[in-house]
Formats: C-alpha cells, structure tokens, sequence
C-alpha cells in the first residue's frame, strides 16, 4: 500500500495565468505535474488540463502541454539543434515549418552560436534555456515548469525568469512549481501543497492576508506559517542512487 | 516570436499507432550517440583484438583442425556475436539511464505514438550492433575467410536479426527494471 501523495485536492488555473505552486520537499508538487502531464494516473478523481480529461484524453494533453523537468531531459551526447528537431517530429512539426522553429527557439534561447555543440558542453543555465524553448517549439497553449530555476546562478535565474514572465504576452498558460519566493510572488496566483494537501490558493497578496491578517507580511512567512519550521530530509530516491552509481563510475555508466 | 497563438498548419494530423518520421528520428539519434562515444568503439576494435588476433593466433597454434576449420575461423562468428551481444547490452542499459536522468521522460510525455518510438529505438539499436560485428567481420580476411559481397550481406541479414532480437529482450528487461 502505497502513501497519498497528493489527496483531495481541488483547483483551477485560468487560461493565460502564471501559477505558481508552492510547497516543502515531498510536499506532492512533481506528484502533481507526472498527473497533470498524463505521466502518472490518478487513483481517485478527475483533472482536465487545456479541456481534455488526463486519463481519457490523455494523447490531446500530451498534444497540447509542453513540459519542463525538474532535472535535465536532454540527450547530451547531441547537439542543441538535434534535440530540438527530435522534438520536433515527436511533436509532429510540418517539415515545412521545421527549420524556422528550430532556428526560432534556438535564438530565443540565446544559443544560436552554440547550435552545434553537444549538450554536454553546455551550462546548466544554457541547459534549461534549451529545455524551455524546446517545450515552447510547439506552441503549446499550457506549459508545466518543475522548479525550472532549481540550481541556476542567480544571473542564469534571473535570465530564465524574465524569459517566463514574458510568455504571458503570449496568452500561454504557465503552471509552475518553485521554493523560490522570489519568484512565487511574481507570480498571478499561487497555491501552497503540503502533505498532498492544498492549504492556501490566491494571488499572493491575497495569500498573504488570508493567512496572517497583515498586508505587509512576506510570502515566506505565509510559507513557513502554513507548512511549520521543521526540516524535511527526504529518502534518497531510485535516481539518487542511479546518479551515486555514476559518479563513482559503475560499469558501462553513460 | 517564439510563444503564441497556434500557427495554421504547423503540425500535421496525429497518427494513432505508427509514425514513420518518429522511427526514422529516433534511429537516427541512435546512431548519432553511437557516433560519439569513443568508448563503444574502443570496445569493439579491443574485443576483436583480444579473441582473434591474441587468442586466435595463441590457442590457435595448438588446435590446427576444428572440424575442418583454423582455430581463428572457428570463433570468428562468436567474436562477432559477441560485438552484437554486447552493442544489445549497452542499448538495453542506455535506455535504463535514459528514462531516469535522460531523453525519455521527454518522449515519454510527448505525443509520439509509443509504439514508433520503439520500433526506432530496436532499430537503431540494431544498427549500432551490426556496425560493431562489422568490426570483427572486416578481420576475416585475416583468419583466411574471404569477403564476397554476398557474403557480407548474407551476414548482416544474419547479425541485423540476432541485434534486434537481442535489443528487444533487453528493451524488454529495461522497461520492467526499477533501477
């Protein structure tokens, strides 16, 4: 018997808006995007991301979302240009419209001298750059971002940031999670998870007044209210211990 | 701009089951990744050294006659089967590591009918592993095989069969793997 990751949680994100989903490690937030990505099926009840069901319509989802991982999902061994035109056909782009995507995102990226050079050599900044122009390559009208800024210096933060803020001109829908509150309260609206439970949703000052009466209260001490002090140190995970493996370089290792 | 309201006919209508463009990608990227990686290469050329030339020539001075062959013809074949083994394996693993911290949970959220991006990953897989018989086919001269180009294809026909039965139980075992 497994544990509730997430349970009974009920919202609705508007069309255009910038979300923000908060919560401490293990909180239920990637439980929560593998669901909505149609990656994970819920066990109980229904979602519908951009009018389709998750689980019925779940190849309309995957057509119409683009998705960031918490961590890297490029093939490093290729190049910034051949993850992109992968991508591409995955999403079934017209071969007419290919090449112009590709040199389109890897502008908006700033990557476009670097196109060439196998993602190894990259950055991290660099990396989730490409990773968001490459869910963008489709013209997704809902993009989910996993704490996309998770390990970015705050030059490569800030760049990536502004870049997300700027979709909004674009009508796209974003539905992120982050620990930044930096970046929560930039955010149209937010929601606060714990233990698989929501436990606040508004926009941020909304938030912020609902939970400690004050106007002038930070999002981080709405945060620390809502979800207590205590450190939460997680297990480590499957991928932990595969990337342990690598690191002290297992056999047949990448 | 990059973002935006959908392009008319950017995309073309979905395919339920097969994907010809997805197949062909992603053998493709196989082969691009196999291209890279020096150490697959190394692989193959030393293993072939090690059996032929080393063993071959040592232990092959000892057994003259193995029902009418040379020491070095008679393993030829498993030295080439041995290439393709162990392309199959590293095909099976790459994708062990590719669903945990690589491409896969990329195309494993995609609209990409399933069933292609299989087919392409076999394939490629498959292809890897005939190019690395190939480098213990092409020193069959060297053990007094001759190399007609019959010959060569009836062995790919061969070895093409043996990659893609041995990628697929191993894509098999992969994807029932928790790692």
């Amino acid at each position: 018997m497994g544990v509730a990751a997430v349970n009974e949680m009920s919202l609705r994100v508007g069309s255009g808006e910038l979300f923000g989903l908060l919560g401490p490690n293990g909180a239920g937030k990637t439980t929560l995007h593998r669901m909505l990505t149609t990656t994970l099926f819920p066990t109980a009840g229904t979602a519908r991301v951009a009018g389709c069901d998750v689980v019925r319509e779940a190849p309309q989802v995957r057509d119409r979302i683009g998705v960031v991982f918490q961590e890297p999902a490029l093939d490093d061994r290729l190049t910034a240009r051949q993850n992109l035109e992968l991508h591409a056909v995955l999403y079934r782009i017209h071969p007419h419209w290919l090449p112009s995507r590709v040199r389109e995102a890897l502008a908006w990226a700033e990557l476009a001298g670097d196109a060439d050079r196998p993602v190894r050599t990259f950055s991290g900044g660099m990396k989730r750059r490409l990773e968001l122009a490459r869910a963008l390559l489709h013209r997704p009208p809902v993009l989910f971002l996993d704490e996309p800024t998770a390990g970015l210096d705050p030059q490569g933060r800030r760049r990536l940031w502004d870049q997300v803020t700027r979709l909004r001109e674009g009508g796209v829908t974003v539905f992120l999670s982050t620990q930044n509150m930096a970046e929560a309260e930039g955010c149209d609206r937010v929601a606060i998870i714990d233990h698989g439970s929501l436990l606040a949703v508004g926009s941020p000052a909304e938030v912020k007044v609902l939970v400690t009466q004050r106007s002038d209260a930070t999002l981080e001490e709405v945060f620390l209210e809502l979800t207590g002090r205590g450190l939460r140190d997680e297990e480590a995970t499957a991928r932990d211990h595969l990337l342990g493996f690598a690191r002290r370089g297992g056999e047949l290792t990448r | 701009m990059i973002h935006g309201a959908a392009l008319p006919a950017l995309r073309y209508s979905p395919a339920r089951f097969f994907d010809a463009r997805v197949v062909l990608a992603l053998w493709r990227r196989e082969l691009l990744r196999y291209r890279r990686d020096r150490t697959q290469w190394f692989g193959g050329v030393s293993r072939t050294v090690l059996w032929l030339v080393i063993l071959g020539y040592g232990i092959g001075s000892s057994y003259t006659n193995i029902e009418g062959y040379t020491y070095t013809q008679y393993i030829l074949p498993g030295v080439v089967t041995l290439n393709i083994l162990f392309a199959s394996m590293q095909s099976a693993i790459s994708l062990v590591w590719d669903r945990e911290v690589g491409l896969m949970r990329e195309i494993l959220v995609s609209p990409a009918p399933m069933l292609s991006v299989a087919l392409g990953k076999v394939l490629g897989g498959s292809t890897v592993a005939v190019a690395q018989g190939t480098i213990a086919l092409l020193c069959a001269p060297l053990a007094g095989v001759d190399l007609s180009v019959a010959r060569v294809l009836h062995a790919w026909a061969v070895m093409f069969a043996m990659g893609i039965l041995l990628v697929s139980i191993g894509a098999v075992i992969a994807s029932r793997t928790r790692s």
